[in-house]
């Protein structure tokens, strides 16, 4: 009886230390969750967009790297600030 | 807003400050300064301080503190870029026909290309700066043209000459400006970012706070030598008008003279070297507009994009 009480335990310890690498081991390979990144709605009137084209890929998303995205062209939104010069660049 | 515009550096110029009725003096101050720096860092000029320096190259020269200060900035930027932004290019923009003040090129019709080849050179870092001394060595055989810095560090020293007096102040000259305050309606600064392809037409609207917008593109100064189209943005790596993925770059930063460097580099180096770039500063956002019209930019210029949003 003390024989099998002793496997018995020894069976629950491996299999318990077992149960807990194998789900650690699981959890490090699993993909990561997928994340929508949303372009925030502009507050301007709804204009035209520009249609999306496939998207630049510079290898990873740290820091400031680049994107295609879509610009609300605001031709029709003009400069309602009389009082104010315009600004305009394009290279000179 | 009272404001002032003119000629200088060979395009149009915009100074505007707000400042009360009968105290423009300010304004013209600050043209005045434009027009003193353009006589001091032009290369059309013969008696130009540059043009002083470039002729003698090879041996120490003393400098103003001024100048002292665009080639400190432009040796470091030069090392930051790779080489992409690089102003001893002239004898390239000159083998290019780009030789005299572009109004002469163009009237000119077709320039021939010159039968002389790339002549070696020493690298532009070899450049020597005593700032103690506030003297330079141009290496022998190098000439250093300011064109692709000084307008962004014109107009900004510009602006902050007219902030002393005002609480909000933009110069614009060419479409490179800088910003100082903000104007008195809480609104930002608003800039149209012209279509590269159509200057009638709008690409994107920014809004934006303290600070600088540049362009480069390869669409203004352009003229013709041997039937071909040529432009003024030289690529250091070849020694001749960049091919570039853009037509155009604009770029955003805390400072004039560093949006210009970085829009040049930009626009010469193209896609491949984009990311490093942005990735070292930070602080900058741009915007690229290609051949079709479609806009790549730094996630971070999405923050100019919108009228709610704030400057980094």
């Amino acid at each position: 009886m003390k024989i099998f009480r002793f496997a018995m335990n020894t069976w629950i310890t491996a299999a318990s230390i077992l149960s807990f690498l194998l789900g650690w081991v699981a959890l490090a390979h699993a993909p990561k969750p997928v994340q929508n990144i949303q372009t925030p709605a502009a507050s301007s009137p709804a204009i035209p967009t520009l249609v999306p084209l496939q998207s630049l890929q510079f290898g990873g998303d740290q820091g400031n790297t680049f994107q295609n995205f879509q610009v609300q062209i605001p031709v029709q939104v003009p400069n309602n600030n009389v009082s104010m010069p315009a600004f305009r660049t394009g290279g000179s | 807003m009272q404001s002032l515009e003119f000629r200088a550096m060979n395009t149009s110029v915009l100074v505007a400050a707000e400042v009360r009725n009968g105290e423009e003096a300010s304004l013209r101050e600050a043209k005045a300064f434009i027009d003193d720096s353009e006589r001091r860092f032009s290369r059309f000029l013969p008696d130009s301080e540059l043009s002083r320096l470039n002729r003698t190259a090879g041996a120490w020269s003393d400098v103003s503190d001024d100048l002292l200060d665009l080639l400190t900035l432009s040796k470091a930027y030069y090392q930051e870029t790779g080489g992409l932004f690089d102003p001893s290019i002239l004898p390239d923009l000159k083998r290019a026909g780009y030789d005299a003040s572009l109004e002469e090129v163009r009237a000119r019709g077709n320039t021939p290309t010159p039968i002389s080849t790339r002549p070696a050179k020493q690298p532009f870092s070899e450049i020597q700066i005593d700032a103690a001394a506030g003297r330079v060595r141009v290496p022998p055989g190098v000439e250093i043209d300011l064109g692709g810095i000084a307008k962004g560090w014109i107009v900004q020293k510009a602006a902050q000459l007219l902030s002393k007096q005002a609480p909000a102040a933009a110069v614009n000259a060419g479409g490179d400006m800088f910003f100082a305050g903000r104007p008195s309606d809480g609104a930002r600064w608003r800039v149209e970012i012209e279509d590269p392809r159509d200057p009638d037409k709008t690409s994107a609207v920014l809004h934006v706070n303290e600070g600088a917008v540049v362009t480069s593109s390869i669409s203004k100064r352009t003229w013709s030598q041997d039937g071909k189209n040529r432009h003024h943005l030289i690529d250091p790596r070849t020694g001749e008008p960049a091919e570039t993925d853009w037509l155009s770059v604009t770029v955003i930063a805390p400072q004039a003279d560093l949006a210009e460097a970085y829009a040049k580099a930009l626009l010469v180096g193209g896609q491949r070297t984009a990311r490093r770039l942005l990735l070292q500063r930070p602080c900058l956002a741009a915007l690229c507009i290609d051949r079709e019209g479609q806009i790549s930019a730094s996630q971070n210029s999405k923050d100019f994009l919108n009228d709610s949003n704030h400057f980094l």
